[in-house]
């Protein structure tokens, strides 16, 4: 359904896409992670036909998306980062303009209406002002925009930013329901917990570039980094022969092959050098996107990334 | 066009939801009118239209006048989708940057015709404004003319500034300099020198042209002929530019 490849994007001297590549298939899923600035809302933005890219290619469903901007948009619904409703006009107005923008009239405007409303629990709150809507309301508002020209190809730019919880499981269900009437949805988000939940093809974006792709299960398989990280109070040369282990820092080295902390640490007390902290590297996407990024998700040091720790 | 017309509706809907403006800017002129309707009647009948009594002058003079703040109204709508972050969503759409513009035009050339209408019906009862039956239709161009100029001009200006406040600056601003200058606010015989030489640069003089011909002549379509077609001109080279000049994939920043 999507097919994009080298999309490149400058912004000045700032390259935000360096050469992006994802294929999403009908009726698939797929979790565009990456940190703030990675180049995703870029990306989505390209697709929609909403930035003109440098350089690189975009189909959807086989139609050029800068060649022939009017079929494409008829494909591609968008829901853009920031809530963009109408809060002047009714929950209906809102979702009847956008019918109206893609074509609908009168009874299949309003029958389509209705049933994105539906979908997304929005029925109850069809004549309510926007003014008067809660912010999860308003999201899934948001959302319901996007769908309501029934689009193939589904661009959610973090759909559950500012939403509570409830509003957060309803979207992923929505996106769950959607793929599985065979629409593609490309889902952004930084938030590991919602990959987890959409069970989605993960596509780790960094710098620019789409990295890796795959399951989950399939990433941290193929990028595990099981083992513990130790820091000692000073330089280390070398670690005894039977310890299986490299350097990160002069002061800090990984241990690989060692299942529990407690192991690790007994296998160190030939080492004369006190240690000061050990950290016991999990098997998790988030250890699993530092190790492909070299960065955490968030924006913090990447080192202050999850994990176990024990500090002497 | 149907994208267009979805814009227009939209547009439509949201006025509704908030018509403040609108009332404000029509009950102002008629506050101003009974005020400056007997000094402009003076001046009239000093001018040489003995039978004057100032509503000729000051009911199309206000209605000239306050209508340019309402036109203003078309780019502070096309701002606003900006600031409510659903301009890309309009953009998704792929809707063409002349439909766009086309959908924020409409709606505004309607609410200015009628304002204009309204104004002339209910100045015209309150302070005994006439017109002949057969100036009708003249009068019918010299309102069509002025709500595409004034319009025009004002989505003009959206296409180039790059944020609401510019735009306001520049309409109000523009709306009382071309209304002195234009004879909108004192008939053209008073004005100085200076700016009764320039006032053919406005589209306000061009209208006040064609409403003295109307009100003041019992002119017909032929006497405003010339009036219409300069306030169409204006209208269409401003609308060439403004579709021109306009890009919307371009950021605008608003302010409210």
């Amino acid at each position: 359904m999507l097919d994009a490849r080298g999309v490149a994007k400058s912004y000045g001297d700032v390259e935000a896409l360096k050469g992006a590549d994802l294929q999403v298939a009908a009726g698939e899923v797929v979790s565009l992670l990456g940190r703030n600035g990675a180049g995703k809302t870029t990306f989505l933005s390209a697709v929609a036909g909403l930035l003109a890219p440098d350089r690189g290619t975009i189909k959807v469903d086989g139609v050029d998306v800068w060649a022939q901007p009017g079929a494409a948009a008829a494909l591609v619904g968008i829901a853009p980062q920031e809530t963009g409703i109408y809060r002047a006009v009714t929950v209906r107005d809102n979702l009847g303009f956008f019918a109206e923008l893609s074509g609908l009239r009168r009874a299949a405007k309003n029958a389509r209406v209705e049933e994105v409303a539906e979908q997304l629990s929005l029925t109850e709150l069809l004549d309510r002002k926007g003014t008067q809507l809660s912010g999860g309301e308003a999201r899934r508002l948001h959302t319901a925009c996007a769908l309501v020209h029934r689009p193939k190809l589904l661009l959610l730019d973090e759909p559950t930013v500012g939403a509570d919880v409830a509003t957060r499981n309803q979207l992923i269900d929505v996106v769950r329901r959607l793929a599985a009437d065979g629409a593609a949805v490309v889902y952004t988000t930084h938030y590991l917990p919602e990959v987890e939940a959409l069970a989605a093809d993960i596509v780790v974006i960094h710098g620019g570039v789409v990295l890796a792709r795959g399951t989950q299960a399939e990433l941290v398989d193929r990028y595990r980094t099981e083992g513990v990280d130790i820091e000692f109070d000073r330089p280390i040369e070398s670690l005894p022969s039977d310890v299986d282990g490299r350097p990160l820092t002069a002061n800090r080295w990984r241990l690989q092959n060692v299942s529990t902390l407690r192991e690790a640490i007994a296998s160190l007390s030939a080492v004369e050098a006190r240690i000061l902290q050990a950290e016991f590297i999990r098997p998790d996407l988030e250890r699993v996107f530092l190790e492909i990024t070299g960065s955490s998700l968030d924006d913090a040091d990447p080192q202050d990334a999850g994990s176990e720790e024990v500090t002497s | 066009m149907t994208a267009a017309l979805a814009v227009s509706r939209h547009q439509l809907r949201i006025l509704k939801s908030d018509p403040a403006f609108l009332v404000i800017m029509f009950l102002m002129p008629l506050a101003i009118m009974p005020i400056m309707r007997e000094a402009l009647g003076i001046n009239l009948v000093a001018a040489g239209f003995g039978d004057a009594d100032g509503a000729e002058q000051v009911v199309p003079g206000q209605m000239v006048m306050f209508g340019f703040f309402v036109a203003g109204s078309a780019s502070f709508s096309l701002f606003r989708e900006h600031g409510w972050k659903t301009w890309d969503r309009i953009r998704a759409s792929s809707t063409s940057p002349a439909a766009l513009l086309a959908g924020f035009a409409i709606p505004w050339i309607i609410i200015h015709l009628l304002y204009q209408v309204l104004l002339l019906v209910v100045g015209g009862l309150l302070f005994g404004l006439e017109v002949e039956a057969k100036s009708l239709p003249a009068l019918a161009l010299v309102l069509l003319g002025f709500s595409l100029c004034a319009v025009a001009i004002v989505l003009l200006a959206a296409a180039t500034l790059r944020t609401v406040n510019q735009v306001q600056a520049l309409v109000n601003v523009g709306a009382m300099v071309f209304a002195g200058i234009g004879g909108a606010l004192v008939p053209f015989e008073q004005l100085p020198g200076w700016a009764q030489a320039v006032a053919p640069a406005t589209p306000h003089y061009w209208a006040m042209q064609g409403h003295r011909k109307v009100f003041l002549e019992a002119g017909g379509v032929g006497e405003v002929a010339k009036a219409f077609w300069v306030l169409l001109a204006i209208a269409a080279v401003a609308s060439i530019l403004g579709v021109k000049r306009f890009r919307a994939d371009e950021t605008k920043e608003f302010f409210a």
